[in-house]
């Protein structure tokens, strides 16, 4: 998969309370909270019963 | 290609109250996503700069604007209107009317309300394309992105309406955690810190088109 270069769109001035860094560490961290959330509940459903597909 | 900050900056003139809140933080979020950088008066805070000589400098550093002049309610105290946003347009069409070469380049979309409502207190604007949004985020947020896909300066395709507004509410979804981790109040957060937030939720979250968006250093 061709790698994107990332851009900053705007870097912060000093002194602010948080720093685009900062908020990209964060975000990084809820989507990957949010991928093994997505993850878990897809295994649980394809393991049950219900969730199987008929045979043909 | 390497494109000016003047062609990318976006002058952001609306109202700062609570109510109008959510279109303020949709409109600053679908600015960014589309590539460009939203400027305002909120993102200077500096007491010894006077409030008329901010916005005069930021509009000369911003090709593009964004005018919200729905605020034509009386206010309780003094039962008057509030002519800041009307007066700064003003400010932005007659640098666009009498200033150099790019001033003459400058470009802006109109919103009110309703469409049609802005013929009954500023009909001076009248046969401009004035866009209703209803004081709905999808809306706006359609009008923006349709506004500013004209105006890319690379030949890059935004993405849809659609796809921004679906874009928008995971970021909204994610910002209660995102503000409880720095300790940010979600609902008083400060211009700055708003605009920190959405560049770094784009960056974990890029569309083709931010590839090719140049390093703008902060006002």
């Amino acid at each position: 998969m061709e790698q994107l270069q990332i851009r900053k769109v705007m870097r912060p001035p000093k002194g602010d309370n948080i720093t685009v860094a900062q908020a990209r560490r964060v975000f990084r961290q809820i989507k990957r909270e949010e991928e093994a959330r997505r993850k878990a509940e897809s295994r649980s459903t394809q393991g049950e019963p219900g969730g199987r597909k008929p045979e043909e | 290609m390497l494109t000016s900050a003047y062609d990318r900056n976006v002058f952001i003139n609306c109202p700062f109250d609570a109510d109008y809140r959510p279109l303020l933080e949709a409109v600053v979020f679908a600015v960014y996503d589309c590539g460009f950088v939203p400027r305002c008066a909120l993102e200077v805070d500096d007491s010894s700069q006077v409030r008329i000589q901010k916005i005069t400098s930021i509009i000369g550093e911003c090709r593009l604007a964004i005018h919200d002049i729905s605020r034509t309610e009386l206010d309780g105290e003094f039962a008057l209107p509030r002519f800041n946003m009307p007066f700064e347009f003003g400010i932005f069409v007659g640098a666009k009317a009498f200033g150099a070469r790019d001033q003459r380049r400058k470009a802006c979309m109109v919103f009110d309300v309703e469409r049609y409502r802005f013929q009954k207190f500023i009909s001076d604007i009248a046969g401009q394309d004035i866009r209703g949004h209803h004081h709905d985020v999808e809306i706006l947020i359609h009008h923006v992105r349709d506004f500013l896909s004209c105006h890319h300066p690379g030949a890059a395709i935004l993405p849809g309406g659609k796809a921004l507004v679906e874009r928008y509410r995971a970021f909204v979804r994610h910002m209660p955690q995102s503000c409880a981790t720095f300790r940010l109040d979600r609902d008083a957060l400060t211009y700055r810190d708003l605009a920190n937030l959405v560049v770094g939720w784009i960056d974990v979250n890029p569309l083709p088109h931010h590839a090719h968006a140049p390093v703008h250093m902060a006002a």
